[in-house]
Formats: C-alpha cells, structure tokens, sequence
C-alpha cells in the first residue's frame, strides 16, 4: 500500500494523472469511501483493505470526461469490470493508468464478501503498475446458483417474488453498474412502454429479469448491484446464474481476458447449439 | 386543563387492541432491525421506538402506487375516477419529524392552487397519535430544523413512555375522544424536559441557498453520488410523482407512482431534450428544493431533520452534512476567502 501511494503521489505530481480514483479512510468514523484524489493534498488517507469493497470503475466515464489522465485503484473484480467497460469502448486505455493491487478478498456486513467466493482473479487483468501479490485463482463453482438450480420452478418462483415484491425501484442497481450505460434506459422508456413504473410484483420482475439478461456475458461480477440494494434483493443470483450459463457454453467469463471479444456479441461456428438441439430441456 | 394521564404499559396494550374494534390502527414494528408502520394485529407485542422510524409515513397518505381513475373496453375507455375510501385509523407512535412531513405534504396537496382530493380524503380519515421522542439517533438532526424531539405541534393526541407505562395527553377533540378510556389514571406528572443538542448540521438562508445556483461546488457533491432515487423515496417531503395508464386485457387504471428527481427520465421532455441531465443538476435540484425552493413556494424548508436520507442511502453518503458543507461554502464566499483549500473532504 505504502509503495502504491508513494507511486500515486508521484504521479500525481509530475503531471502524468490529473486525479486518481482511490480509497479513503475518514479517521474519525473508521468507514472507507471511493474519492478523487487531487493533486494539492496528501494522500495520508487513502487506504486498500478488506473494507475497500466498491467499485471505482462506475465513476470512470464522469471523470475521463473532466480530465484527460485517470488513475485508478483497482481490485480484481473492478479490473475484470474496467475490462468489460474497454471492450465495450466506453473508455479509451489511453485515458487511464490501471494501478492493480493483490487484492486478499474484502468484507461485507462483518463476514468475507460473497462475491469472493468465486473471485476469477486478485489482480486485475488489465494493469500499468502492479503492487501486492497476484494469486492462482480456481474454476467458479457458483455454489448459491446450484442451490436455487436444485428448487422446483414453484418453489423458485416464490423465492424471488418475495424480494422482487420489496423492489422501490430506485434504480440504485441501475446507477452503480458499471455495464449499465444506455442513454435512455429501457425502464424509462415511455414509448413503447416495456416496464412500468410503478413498484408492484409484475413490473419490478420485469425490470429485474431485463437487467439481468442485459448482462448476460458482460457482468464482471462486482456485485455492487446486490451490495447498494436498499431492499436487500440477492441480485446476484440472477447475475450469476448467467454467468455460470455463459462459462458452460463458451468457457469464458467476462473481463478476464482482456483481447477477448464477449461471446455474445460474435457469431462462432463453433459456438454451441443447445436450444436447436433440444439438449436445454 | 389538558392534563397528562397515565397508563401502565399492560393497559397499553389492551386500550390498543379495544381501538381495533373501530379504528384500523398503524403502529411502529420491527422488521428485521428496522422500525417501519403496519396494521397493528391484536395480541400482537406492543413496542416503540425511542427514536425516528426507520420508514416514514408518507406512504400512508401519498402511496407508491395509487389508481387515480379506472377504464374499460366496454365502457368505451371513458375515465371512472376512483372514490376515495377507508374505515376511520389511527397511527400511534409517529414522531415530530413525521407531523412535520405531513405539514409539509399539507401546504402542497391542499393549501395549493390545486387541492389533492384522494390526500385530503386520507388525512381527514387519520387521527395521529404521536410519541414524543427520548432520546437523538445517530442522524437525527431535527433541531437544527425548527423543531425539538418532544414538541407536540400537529399531533391530535400526544405520548411520552416514562420507566413504567406511559404519560398520554390529548390535543384536539378527535385525539381526545379516542383518549377516552378506563385504563388512562389522572397524575400529576409530567414529561421530563430535556436539553436536545443541537449544531450538527445548521444551514444557511434559501436566500443565500440561491446565490449558489451556479457555483462549481454542484459537480464536486455529484461526483460520487449515484443519482438513483432512494432518498427521494425514504424522504417525506418528497412528494413528485408521475401519471401512467396500467393496461391489462380489455381494461386498466391511471395510476400516480412515486417519481424522483434524481432519476435521469424525471426531467426528459418530448422530442427527447433533458433538462437536468448530467448529475450535478440533479443533485442541485434536490438539494436546493430541500433548502430554499420550499421556501420560496411555501414559506417553509422541507428538511425536517429525520436523517432518513441518510440511513438509505446505498453509499452511506450523508445529505444533512453536505447541506452544512454547502453552508460553509457560502461562509467562505461572503468572507472572500479563495476557493482553494474550501474544499473539505468527501462526505
């Protein structure tokens, strides 16, 4: 950490970053927000631990657009999500220093991060300078989507309608998902309607079955979504389970890969076939 | 006159459960940690908070979703409004902050130009039994706002809970004939005066609110707030919605729903032009209606101090210390101090 900021510093110093994109400690409460780090302060509280669970790469459009150099912390997770925001060409790399660090998982309400579970990689995929240690990282086992695999399609459906009936729809999922970016969302669209806007049962399904399918194959897994939800909706699962759909077909899982173009947005010969076969029943 | 009675706390219970017979009674319950209003079941633990409930009223008069108007193919699509309804109720143990929401929601559906026929209907049909608070939560800052946790103002009837049951008192004829009853014990006490702290989060004028229309400090406050709409909705003075017509075969409903002026779609007009489209506009569209636009339009900030913006808000950011940071903003800019170095951290 020590040496990451002396390397922000220096940075910030010599011109090559305008602001970076970190941790800060505010002493009195002990609580860990995302700020910009400017050039004319010390950087004595910024921080990178286990309480560093947000991801940065959210705010990275607001200020690639206000300066011309970005520097940014980033974990694992927020790298594989700064990757998916590349290939997507809502950021330029020229615009951003990547500055990666072994991340040793975070925590959440006291107890390991879910997400951390099935961490891709503690170091982000795409990076300028790297500090800390970078870990071998296993094969996702998506061990909460089996769970909801193995219920029935009754007990399924009450399992989510119960949380999607809390939904307030204040978009804070929407807000902070770095893939999601469309300059008129499709829940604001007025015509045609395709959501509406009120907070009931049948249209905050919708609402949560569409987000996450504008996902599939492109959510990094950050689970900032589940982690901003003022009502508590394990949106995740949704997330998840197709992610585990896509890592079957196509082996692959988003924003690791930097070269990679996302599966599904290129047509392969190769490419699995499972609903015409039959074999998705 | 209008002496404080007592009753024990057992009593409580059973004086609610007689109110059942008559009355639909909303009281505070805890869900999962979290204080929030609902129909009270008889039998049920009777319980308040000694602070802020953690879901405001509004919903009880200004409801998430509420059919205006209904329509059907046979009737050729023609608009049938909806009567207003609902047997008498009674909500035990709001507190000044909540009186002081629903005064606000009062001064713009009905002392307006246009008056609000299905919210006058749910605020006639509502007798308000507030508890007055013991003790400050953590982002409790009513005092800052004109009011103390134990004031009375706008409530029908009035309680405070004591070490063994409770000192009530009635306020208006409807709170006092609802008070009627053989538990309440003539006593002379009284509730005990307490010193509230206050300074937490003092603001500055609307007039000086205003001066800051085109300051750059809008973009700073922006920069890691989300714009989603969540402390619009836990705010109760956020009272914007929007029309919308449900359909759902052959027949349907015009619904008002909870808008917010956070979100990017509340302010887009037809042929697509935005208004308030970058979050910084938005940001200072809540805050100054919050801290002067009330003001300008109904004599009366519509910040009451409750903090619940606070509480919900998905990265813990707190909305009363950027109106005070605001605050100091102005401060500086009247001494002519430079602007660098103003900038305090993020909050």
């Amino acid at each position: 950490m020590k040496e990451m900021r002396k390397k922000i510093e220096e940075l910030l110093k010599n011109g090559e970053i305008d602001v970076a994109l970190g941790y800060r400690e505010n002493p009195a409460t002990g609580e860990v927000k995302a700020d910009v780090f400017r050039k004319d302060e010390t950087l004595d509280d910024m921080v990178f631990d286990e309480r560093c669970v947000q991801n940065l790469v959210n705010y990275l459009p607001t200020l690639v657009a206000r300066y011309k150099k970005v520097g940014i912390v980033l974990k694992g997770c927020d790298g594989r999500s700064l990757v998916t925001q590349l290939v997507e060409h809502r950021i330029n790399k020229s615009q951003i220093v990547a500055l990666g660090i072994g991340c040793e998982g975070v925590r959440l309400d006291g107890k390991e991060a879910d997400k951390c579970g099935d961490c891709a990689t503690n170091m982000t995929p795409i990076v300028d300078y790297e500090f800390g240690e970078k870990k071998q990282k296993k094969d996702p086992v998506f061990s909460k989507v089996k769970e909801i695999e193995r219920m029935s399609p009754a007990e399924r459906w009450k399992f989510f309608a119960d949380y999607f009936a809390r939904c307030e729809r204040c978009y804070a999922c929407r807000q902070i998902c770095p893939s999601c970016y469309c300059e008129i969302c499709v829940a604001d669209q007025q015509e045609p309607k395709w959501i509406e806007p009120s907070a009931k049962l049948s249209a905050n399904t919708m609402w949560h079955l569409i987000r996450a399918y504008h996902l599939a194959g492109r959510c990094a897994d950050c689970g900032e979504c589940e982690r901003v939800c003022p009502q508590e909706i394990p949106m995740r699962l949704l997330n998840n389970a197709l992610e585990k759909a896509v890592h079957e077909l196509f082996g692959v899982r988003p924003g690791t890969v930097p070269e990679e173009v996302p599966p599904l947005v290129v047509l392969n010969k190769e490419d699995p076939d499972t609903i015409l076969e039959g074999k998705n029943e | 006159m209008n002496k404080w009675y007592k009753m024990k706390h057992a009593d409580m219970q059973k004086f609610v459960s007689a109110l059942t017979e008559k009355w639909e009674v909303w009281v505070p319950y805890r869900i999962d940690g979290k204080w929030e209003f609902g129909i009270y079941d008889t039998g049920r633990d009777l319980d308040f908070p000694e602070s802020v409930i953690h879901v405001s009223l509004k919903n009880l008069f200004f409801p998430k979703r509420r059919p205006i108007a209904t329509y059907d193919e046979n009737s050729k699509w023609s608009l049938k409004p909806v009567e207003p309804e609902g047997k008498p109720r009674i909500v035990i143990g709001l507190h000044p902050c909540d009186v002081a929401g629903i005064e606000y929601m009062d001064k713009v559906f009905l002392q307006s130009e246009h008056k609000d026929v299905m919210y006058a209907s749910e605020r006639k049909r509502t007798v308000l039994i507030g508890m007055l608070c013991s003790e400050m939560a953590d982002n409790c800052h009513c005092t800052d706002r004109g009011l103390t946790p134990d004031a009375t103002r706008g409530m029908d009837a009035a309680f405070a809970r004591i070490t063994d049951g409770y000192l009530l008192k009635g306020l208006t004829d409807k709170g006092k004939q609802v008070l009627r009853s053989e538990y309440l014990k003539k006593v002379d006490e009284v509730p005990d005066k307490k010193d509230w702290p206050a300074g937490r989060y003092v603001i500055a004028s609307p007039e000086e609110f205003m001066e800051m229309y085109d300051d750059k400090i809008w973009h700073e406050m922006s920069d890691i707030c989300l714009t989603c709409g969540i402390c619009t909705y836990a705010c109760p003075t956020c009272v914007c919605f929007l029309v919308t017509d449900e359909n759902f075969k052959g027949k349907g409903e015009r619904v008002t729903v909870w808008d917010s002026c956070q979100l990017q779609s509340y302010s887009r007009m037809a042929g697509g032009h935005n208004t308030r489209k970058t979050p910084a506009s938005r940001v200072r569209n809540r805050t100054l209606d919050k801290f002067a636009y009330s003001h300008l339009r109904y004599g009366q900030i519509s910040c009451t101090g409750c903090g619940r913006c606070v509480m919900v808000c998905p990265l813990k950011r707190s909305f009363p210390q950027l109106g005070a940071r605001l605050t100091e903003r102005i401060k500086d800019k009247k001494k002519g101090k430079s602007k660098s170095g103003a900038r305090s951290k993020e909050a």
